[in-house]
């Protein structure tokens, strides 16, 4: 373990013991891993500050299930994608709600549809992800978007470490159906 | 980690590509925010210090069709059922002889609320309001309980109240049905609720003490549904059906 690994470890204890001070500093650490996975799932800045911000009140609060000696982040990022993934089925919930009371006037401006043609290759990419599992998201986002080592995606997935080039391969099978019938115009830069 | 998948080049650009927000920086407000008791905690104390509303649930039998007692009687709750925080009661019927007072006419909102702005009847209220779908209100209230703000949030179909249970507030909202009203028992994300329909229904408020504040007494001429969560009691008077009320409940941040 390095000199961060041990401040981690040390930080870790501490706060488990209900030092919020060192809890603060793994905030600090971690933050922006934090935020980055929020919004990739909820692609909103401010509904991202808020799942990391209570993400992280629910880590604290959890700090006695954590395993000292494992990788902080990956569990962490764990309870900020699980946070993140009820906000959007929250979402999704008054989404079809309103849809069908209507008692509030309809947002302006094109559907998403449109958005997701006018944005550009990564939003496209990002917005054919949304439409996997969340356990195929979680690993697309944690190798490529948050380029989190195969030992730390094993530990946020909770699988073997061994599984998770397999795992990759077939969410990347998954994300070219998506590709082939949503946005065909993706197909031939996917391969390889 | 290298291996040749479907989309791994078109993801590495993705990656490369990709534009995240400025990264807030949270350690001030997480750590205000864990640095309040934990709601669990709260709870046991209030289960604790109102050892009365943990064993005021009662069955109800036959809600439907109870009489509305004259408002002096009104004291001499016969039954009652209820969540935390708000119970229904069950008037007894007058006994055979004596009419009923009748119903006055519904009054919209509590006399004592008062007209307030979203941001500063948060600020009143000490909690961030939880708004359906994200919308603001078309007007806001404030209304005083013992030591806790209430808020009423104006909506076109629906007021929503709010009160936080993990504070301060300790009485509660009581209801009284009249001729044909009904309550039904169901769930809102799996809590307990009440749905009390079917006709006009009377509500106040009593303190901890038990002491009926009549100011507060109001007949409310819309359906009306009551459930809680960890945190807060609602209550939403509405026009909608049983399922929409439900659903905007549920949908609930």
């Amino acid at each position: 373990m390095d000199i961060a690994g041990r401040e981690e470890a040390v930080a870790i204890e501490a706060a488990a013991g209900g030092d919020a001070a060192a809890f603060g500093r793994l905030v600090e650490r971690y933050q922006e891993a934090a935020f980055r996975a929020a919004y990739l799932i909820v692609r909103d800045a401010g509904e991202a500050e808020d799942v990391v911000q209570e993400a992280f009140v629910r880590a604290y609060r959890q700090l006695h299930t954590f395993r000292l000696g494992e990788p902080f982040r990956p569990w962490l990022l764990r309870i900020v994608q699980n946070q993140a993934l009820n906000t959007v089925r929250s979402r999704n919930r008054r989404r079809g709600l309103f849809g069908r009371v209507a008692f509030f006037a309809p947002r302006s401006g094109e559907g998403p549809h449109a958005e997701v043609a006018a944005a550009g290759e990564a939003e496209q990419v990002l917005a054919a992800i949304a439409e996997l599992s969340p356990d195929d998201r979680a690993i697309l986002h944690l190798r490529y978007f948050l380029e989190l080592p195969e030992r730390e995606i094993a530990a946020a997935i909770g699988r073997p470490p061994g599984t998770v080039k397999s795992r990759l391969h077939r969410a990347g099978e998954r994300l070219r159906n998506v590709i082939e019938r949503k946005y065909p115009h993706l197909r031939e830069r996917g391969d390889g | 980690m290298d291996e040749v998948m479907f989309g791994h080049d078109l993801l590495e650009r993705a990656s490369a590509s990709v534009q995240f927000p400025a990264t807030p920086q949270l350690r001030t407000r997480v750590l205000a925010k864990i640095a309040a008791p934990p709601v669990r905690e709260m709870e046991r104390w209030r289960a604790r210090a109102l050892p009365a509303l943990a064993t005021a649930t009662i069955v109800l039998a036959a809600a439907s069709g109870v009489t509305l007692a004259v408002p002096s009687s009104r004291s001499a709750v016969a039954d009652f059922f209820g969540i935390e925080g708000s119970k229904i009661e069950i008037l007894p019927t007058p006994a055979g002889g004596l009419t009923p007072t009748p119903f006055p006419t519904p009054s919209e909102i509590d006399p004592n609320a008062v007209a307030s702005s979203l941001e500063k009847a948060a600020l009143a209220a000490g909690f961030e309001p939880a708004l359906p779908r994200d919308e603001d209100p078309e007007r806001v209230y404030t209304v005083q309980y013992g030591n806790s703000t209430a808020l009423i949030l104006r909506y076109d179909n629906f007021d929503l109240w709010e009160i936080r249970t993990d504070g301060s507030f300790d009485g509660t909202f009581g209801k009284g049905g009249g001729p044909g009203s009904t309550i039904r028992d169901l769930n809102v994300n799996g809590l307990p609720a009440r749905w009390v329909a079917g006709g006009p229904h009377f509500v106040r408020y009593i303190d901890a003490q038990g002491n009926i504040d009549e100011s507060t007494e109001r007949i409310v001429g819309r359906d009306t549904l009551i459930w809680r969560t960890e945190f807060a009691l609602y209550r939403m008077e509405t026009t909608l059906l049983l399922a929409d009320a439900v659903g905007v409940a549920e949908a609930l941040p």
